[in-house]
């Protein structure tokens, strides 16, 4: 009798599972075929392009919208080269000042640890909105046209400071800054020693989406940095490319441009590439930390 | 209880924060109408005809003579992509020498590049810009709306002392059509002729083949196109994919059939809501509800039927120029402007075909101009040398150094001129680093152009002096619908023109009769009778009766 059960149960699971399996793997298709064809298409030769369309190998391999981009000016390695320091930068001093902020805000002894949060927090449902802060930035900081306009704005997030707070107290208890404190640790250096080394899932993955949130970040520099500085950020300077087109076709400013100074399909397809290949990179490095690091942050927040 | 209370207090100070930002954001703009107001305020005391101080002061006119004895810099703002060469600085400094001999100023140029430009020029003019001159339009940058806030300086004092070659220039209808509220806050376009004009191209080789001598109505068209179905299997008559933005049968039709004029009230690329003619064009109408309208249903269902276009024209992407340029389209849909290079086009691509124009225009003889504001300068309400912009934008439309240098770039570098007097290219040319670009676009000058050399100028002369006689001014001027307070009526019947109108102008929404009442049903679900006594009562408001 049990030994039946327990096989209809194997068999009832197996097909479970492998429903799961070709479900789940059919999403992984789904997420990466697009990209496949993209990597593909800015290979393919223009022309084919244009006329059959999209395949999953180049009918006719070129490297010509490479060539378009990088040949010529190196305005694309500058905005590379300007876009991974702003993502280090931004992202070491942004977890260093979230970490800190979070490790605060959850200590028992910090009396008005709720007050402070609230005021943090509030900024999560209500803001002054675009124009407060585009004159903030530009009349009374005279950010326009300085890197640090898009550096500032993201270091902190309310949201970050939540996911950090919520992890130090659930997974590091409070006796242990008491112990270091004890053992002779000043609080800054019970921060650094013992509890940043703790929190590394929490880290890894607030780390990654600050890191992503710079890498990403476009609106910003489109609204502090314009053409007279020389070297923006590597996702405006594509959104630049791509988007004039779209924007000219549907607005009547459109009139005085002429159309064959817009950009070919390949050399759209062949920027996106650019600009999504060294942060796929990052993935890998921060994989087994993040996966505990999305559950702290999920279920127990 | 504490507790409560502390929280409570902290959400209040929160609240009175983030009121205090909304004030900051009204303080920055009351300067922008203080500077306005004095700006007017002094040019009322001193305004004479010899003496006249301006709103800056830095270079008033002392006995009928500008002193400029006070160096400036004139910042210019204009949209566009700077070249990437840097011709545009290059430019500049030469040009900053003349101005400095010519003027006493140098001036200083800021791009707003066309990706998000209307957040960004918007951004600019609320955070209280000192621009000088800064470009403007009232079809696709708000000029009026911006006029209204009190953006711009009120120019009408100084134009006489400081730009004297453009005032005299100028006539008073042209004022008109740049002035908001008995202020002239723009300056116009209005010494570049263009006309914008629909038409279909054709190739007129087949139409001769066909019997046919030109195409200029609906019926020559029916039969040049049964014509290509019968003798050119290759070909589809008219090989184009439709879009939400398809309007070209329906433009055809009521400039053919009906005496419907497109301009203040309309909305959208389906322009359901029409003005009743062009004696009548404070008359707001809807060319949908005319019995007209379902005769061209029928008509563009027996045309979709017969094969004129592709069947799956609602669904397919076809590019329709290359289709006409290699003989796989017997007509093309576009507008003058795009006319102009396909006879190079045409003769690179197939040297025996000759090109044909169908202007929907031509039946009615004429065709509305572009508003004065098309593409226009403003002077902002903060901007510090006023009087010294105006002096400099002068120069850059009237004075033939200054234009040819600031248009077409440095003589030797960007053009030369040759031996016939026309305008080309240097041989040492080279895209990627001798690039350039004007996109003070309103400074345009047909009087002081160098043309470039074109093989089809005789073709293009053609065509202008066809077309030139029709030009007449746009009646509405500075007028435009106030829409703000109606946005979800002026959605919603975008919203059914862009759903019914392309199928219906392609004959795609099944029975054409049933199709044009369930069009009509949608517009008037969406408001457009209320939108129409709107319009209509603005209109009476605006010309006072």
């Amino acid at each position: 009798m049990m030994n039946k059960n327990k096989k209809k149960d194997d068999l009832s699971g197996r097909i479970i599972r492998t429903i799961g399996y070709v479900f789940i793997s059919f999403l992984a298709l789904s997420c990466l075929l697009p990209f496949v064809i993209m990597v593909s298409a800015s290979f393919e030769n223009e022309k084919i392009l244009v006329r059959e369309g999209y395949h999953l190998f180049p009918k006719e391999f070129t490297m010509y919208a490479y060539e378009v981009i990088l040949g010529g000016n190196n305005e694309i390695i500058g905005s590379y080269i300007v876009t991974i320091l702003l993502t280090v930068i931004g992202t070491g001093l942004g977890l260093f000042i979230t970490a800190m902020t979070g490790y605060v805000l959850q200590r028992p002894d910090f009396l008005r640890r709720n007050k402070v949060s609230l005021f943090l927090f509030f900024t999560t449902l209500f803001s002054g909105g675009l124009v407060p802060f585009y004159l903030l930035m530009t009349r009374y900081l005279h950010l326009k046209n300085n890197y640090l306009a898009i550096l500032i704005p993201s270091l902190i997030s309310a949201w970050n400071i939540i996911m950090m707070k919520n992890f130090i107290r659930n997974a590091i208890p409070h006796s242990v800054s008491e112990a270091a404190n004890i053992d002779g640790a000043s609080p800054f250096v019970t921060f650094l020693k013992v509890i940043i080394p703790m929190s590394k899932p929490a880290l890894a993955t607030i780390g990654l989406f600050i890191g992503l949130g710079y890498w990403n970040e476009w609106y910003n520099s489109m609204l502090f940095l314009d053409s007279s500085v020389q070297f923006r950020p590597l996702q405006l300077l594509l959104y630049n490319l791509i988007n004039r087109a779209e924007y000219l076709k549907n607005s009547m400013a459109g009139k005085n441009i002429l159309t064959q100074d817009l950009p070919l399909e390949t050399v759209k397809l062949a920027t996106a590439v650019l600009a999504t290949g060294p942060i796929i990179l990052a993935y890998p490095m921060v994989q087994k930390y993040f996966i505990s690091g999305i559950t702290v942050g999920a279920v127990k927040g | 209880m504490k507790k409560k209370l502390i929280s409570m207090f902290l959400v209040f100070a929160m609240l009175c924060i983030s009121l205090m930002g909304c004030a900051k954001s009204n303080d920055s703009e009351t300067p922008t109408n203080d500077a306005a107001s004095e700006g007017t305020a002094t040019d009322t005391t001193t305004a004479d005809a010899d003496n006249y101080t301006g709103p800056s002061g830095n270079t008033p006119v002392v006995n009928g003579q500008v002193d400029t004895s006070e160096f400036v810099t004139v910042k210019m703002l204009v949209l566009g992509d700077p070249p990437a060469g840097g011709a545009d600085k290059r430019m500049l400094e030469e040009l900053n020498k003349i101005l400095k001999e010519r003027v006493n100023a140098e001036l200083e140029m800021q791009w707003i590049e066309w990706n998000n430009y209307a957040t960004k020029y918007q951004m600019e003019l609320v955070s209280g810009s000192d621009i000088d001159l800064i470009f403007t339009t009232s079809t696709w940058l708000n000029l009026w709306e911006n006029a209204e806030k009190g953006a711009f300086m009120d120019l009408t004092e100084m134009l006489p002392h400081y730009a004297k070659q453009l005032y005299a220039d100028t006539t008073k209808e042209e004022w008109d059509g740049c002035t908001y509220k008995g202020k002239i806050v723009a300056l116009p376009e209005h010494r570049k002729w263009q006309l914008s004009t629909p038409l279909f191209a054709y190739r007129a080789d087949w139409a001769k083949e066909f019997g046919i001598e030109k195409i200029d109505s609906t019926d020559a068209l029916e039969q040049y196109c049964k014509a290509i179905l019968a003798n050119k299997p290759e070909a589809i008559p008219y090989n184009v994919g439709g879009s939400a933005s398809s309007n070209e049968l329906y433009a055809m039709w009521f400039r053919q059939d009906t005496d419907y004029v497109l301009g203040a009230g309309s909305i959208g690329m389906a322009a359901p809501v029409a003005n009743k003619s062009i004696e009548e064009p404070w008359t707001s109408v809807s060319p949908v509800f005319d019995d007209k309208f379902i005769d061209f249903a029928v008509k563009m269902k027996e045309w979709g039927d017969a094969g004129f276009w592709p069947q799956d024209v609602m669904s397919a992407t076809v590019d329709t120029e290359a289709a006409f340029l290699s003989g796989t389209s017997g007509i093309y849909s576009m507008n003058v402007a795009n006319y102009y290079p396909l006879f190079k086009k045409l003769e690179d691509e197939n040297a025996d075909a000759e090109l044909g124009a169908f202007f929907f225009d031509e039946k009615r003889g004429f065709a509305i101009s572009d508003v004065m504001t098309q593409d226009a300068c403003s002077v902002t309400a903060n901007a510090k040398n006023p009087e010294r912009a105006l002096m400099i934008y002068d120069l850059f439309q009237y004075d033939p150094e200054i234009y040819h240098l600031t248009q077409y770039g440095i003589e030797g570098e960007q053009y030369i001129v040759n031996e016939a007097g026309f305008r080309e290219r240097p041989t040492d040319y080279v895209e990627e680093e001798d690039a350039y670009l004007w996109d003070m676009w309103s400074t345009r000058n047909d009087a002081l152009e160098i043309p470039e050399f074109n093989e089809f100028q005789a073709q293009i002369d053609e065509v202008n002096a066809k077309i030139k006689p029709w030009t007449v001014l746009n009646p509405w001027g500075s007028f435009i619908v106030d829409s703000a307070n109606w946005n979800a009526q002026v959605t919603a019947i975008n919203e059914a023109g862009t759903t019914w109108l392309p199928a219906i102008q392609f004959g795609k929404a099944g029975d054409p009769v049933e199709a044009v009442n369930q069009y009509r049903d949608a517009l008037k679900n969406a408001g457009i009778d209320e939108y129409m006594a709107e319009v209509e009562r603005q209109m009476k408001e605006y010309t006072g009766n």
